[in-house]
């Protein structure tokens, strides 16, 4: 028990020294750069509002009400309704789910798709390198809107295969960012100070590599959100996107309801306008981490 | 010069057979198979025959070895045919054929007012740092990426018929039978798409030339007393837009994807409305092929053009 103790009270000191210098950065970052943390708070509600759909939604998205259709906002239907009756605040709910349950896993997957390619390319090198850069073009001359609509036609439409066309295509162009930035520290001394201490390539990878391009990845990864969310709504507004009757904001612009905006102009506002904060918002987000992490990459995009 | 032209038009050989390649590969191997899913679409009731399934195969060229319709691919495309429509039955080039001046149309004029937009107010906006007018374009150029073209798009045609009555939503005329009725129309998307296109011009051209002012042959520009208007056009400009050339190719890519939605939504008859509303909506799969092969012609050609710009304006890239 002696010697167990102030092992536990040591562990806890650290334990809350984390969560104070992680709420310290946050502090700063919101003082430093407050329409990044504008944009930090809009992504976290909307991650909220689609994780928690079933709770805030105040109805079912389909469930209609034939007499009150075509309604503007009231106290009832807080977003208006459409020309079947159906409660718009609850369709814009559950569309938020589509666009979160896409956008983040995209996000994830494209990353661990440029880390697996561009990344691991770059540090093997050579030979290989030069394949991989040769295929990683060749993929970037389709136009990304043309190559996803054609490979969602072909798999069949549904959200697994939206999320994985939409996750290779992002993946494959972040490759040539995570690439040269693995390229970037390759040269680095404690590279070959690990080489020399007789560490495996896997053990380079994995702790001297990976640790050095987080940054980089990190800003990648939230730069690349908002275009995953247009790319999906613009699938969606096509009518190749997440197939009725599950409410998508690229779907709610496009189809029967695009009939009606004349009529009801609400019909029009509540997707586009959650499309452009919820974009903007990861725009402003990713700007703001590059500046605060990696100044360097400014304007890269 | 010569040289770097003839370099960078071998490295298009490669580059072009490995995306064809792919799209080879994408149409024939993805789970799906498309005489299945044609068959089904073809007849009513949704029920097919193994006959019928047999017969499109046929027709589809999907019966032989993989490696005879790999080279009949080839062959086929170096005699510029891109296969028949299952539906129209006419050849897919021939269907392509009035489209693709449609869609350049639109898509060249997006280009000029994005890259005009965008380096014209990304320059203002640099000499203009941090006063009111650059807060206001860096703002202009932030909503033109966040968003959505789409959206833009329905706003322009429902809110004037909602205010006004009216709609700029009109029948598409082409531009050689009446070039004011045409551009009546192609005006719209062409700006929607445009000021989304310029907004990362814009964003960079800002960048780089902030960047470029900071440096010492600027002040030498400045010391020696030259006038801001010659230390601007002759020292900032032209290294200035170096990176931002790059970014330029690739907003032209940019435009073929935007091109497509805003073609749908505003009836423009070109390739985009082909592909979604006609291609991919009834699986024509030798079309859907097509115009993706014609796209990344498209793509390939922009690319090439950028490279020999960009040695055009930065004699050190002729030389690596």
């Amino acid at each position: 028990m002696s010697i167990d103790t102030p092992v536990e009270v040591s562990l806890e000191r650290r334990r809350k020294g984390f969560l104070q210098r992680f709420l310290g950065a946050v502090l700063r970052f919101a003082q430093t750069k407050p329409i990044g943390f504008f944009g930090a708070i809009v992504i976290v509600v909307a991650l909220i509002t689609g994780v928690f759909a079933p709770q805030i939604a105040r109805q079912g998205y389909n469930k209609t009400d034939i007499a009150h259709t075509m309604e503007g906002p009231s106290l009832k239907y807080w977003f208006g309704t459409d020309q079947l009756g159906r409660d718009l605040f609850s369709r814009m709910v559950w569309g938020a789910r589509v666009s979160v349950i896409i956008g983040f896993s995209v996000i994830t997957l494209a990353t661990l798709l440029s880390l697996s390619i561009g990344a691991v390319a770059a540090f093997v090198g050579g030979r290989y390198d030069d394949i991989v850069l040769r295929f990683v073009d060749a993929f970037l001359t389709f136009p990304t809107l043309v190559i996803t609509l054609t490979l969602v036609a072909i798999l069949g439409q549904s959200v697994l295969t939206i999320i994985a066309v939409l996750s290779f295509s992002s993946g494959i162009h972040q490759c040539r960012i995570t690439r040269s930035a693995v390229l970037a520290i390759k040269s680095n001394q404690y590279m070959e100070a690990a080489r020399a201490i007789g560490a495996s390539p896997a053990r380079i990878f994995a702790v001297y590599v990976l640790p050095n391009i987080f940054p980089i990845v990190i800003i990648l990864a939230t730069a690349a959100l908002g275009g995953v969310i247009l790319a999906e709504a613009s699938l969606s507004f096509l009518g190749f996107g997440v197939p009725p009757p599950q409410p998508t904001w690229g779907g709610m612009l496009t189809g029967a309801s695009a009939h009606y905006m004349t009529e009801n102009f609400w019909l029009a506002l509540w997707p586009g306008l959650a499309l452009s904060l919820v974009v903007y918002a990861a725009n402003m987000l990713g700007d703001a981490l590059r500046d605060v992490m990696d100044p360097r990459l400014r304007g890269s995009r | 010069m010569r040289r770097y032209i003839i370099r960078r038009l071998l490295l298009l050989i490669p580059t072009f057979w490995l995306a064809s390649t792919f799209l080879f590969a994408f149409m024939r191997y993805l789970p799906g198979d498309a005489a299945v899913i044609m068959a089904s679409s073809i007849s009513r009731t949704g029920e097919t025959t193994p006959q019928i399934i047999q017969e499109l195969r046929e027709h589809l060229g999907l019966a032989k070895p993989i490696h005879e319709q790999y080279l009949e691919f080839y062959w086929n495309l170096a005699r510029g045919d891109l296969g028949t429509s299952i539906w129209t039955r006419l050849p897919v080039i021939d269907e392509m054929r009035p489209r693709l001046p449609i869609s350049l149309q639109l898509i060249l004029m997006a280009v000029v007012i994005g890259w005009t937009w965008g380096i014209v107010v990304g320059i203002i906006a640099a000499l203009k740092q941090d006063r009111p007018i650059d807060y206001i374009f860096r703002s202009v150029a932030i909503g033109g990426l966040s968003i959505p073209v789409f959206w833009t798009g329905i706003l322009i045609i429902v809110i004037p018929a909602i205010l006004w009555g009216v709609t700029p939503y009109r029948k598409f005329v082409p531009l050689f039978v009446d070039p004011i009725a045409n551009l009546q129309l192609m005006i719209f998307p062409a700006v929607i798409l445009g000021i989304h296109l310029g907004a990362p011009v814009m964003r960079l051209a800002r960048t780089t030339m902030l960047e470029v002012f900071r440096q010492d042959y600027v002040r030498t520009a400045y010391a020696k007393g030259l006038a801001q208007k010659v230390v601007v056009l002759r020292h900032v400009l032209r290294n200035a837009l170096i990176p931002v050339v790059t970014i330029m190719g690739l907003q032209v890519i940019g435009g073929i994807s935007g091109s497509v939605i805003l073609e749908a939504l505003f009836g423009i008859p070109g390739m985009g409305k082909l592909l979604v509303q006609e291609a991919l909506a009834k699986r024509d799969y030798p079309m859907i092929q097509g115009l993706n092969i014609m796209m990344i012609f498209m793509v390939v050609s922009i690319n090439l053009i950028v490279d020999l710009s960009y040695g055009l304006i930065d004699p050190r890239i002729r030389y690596q």
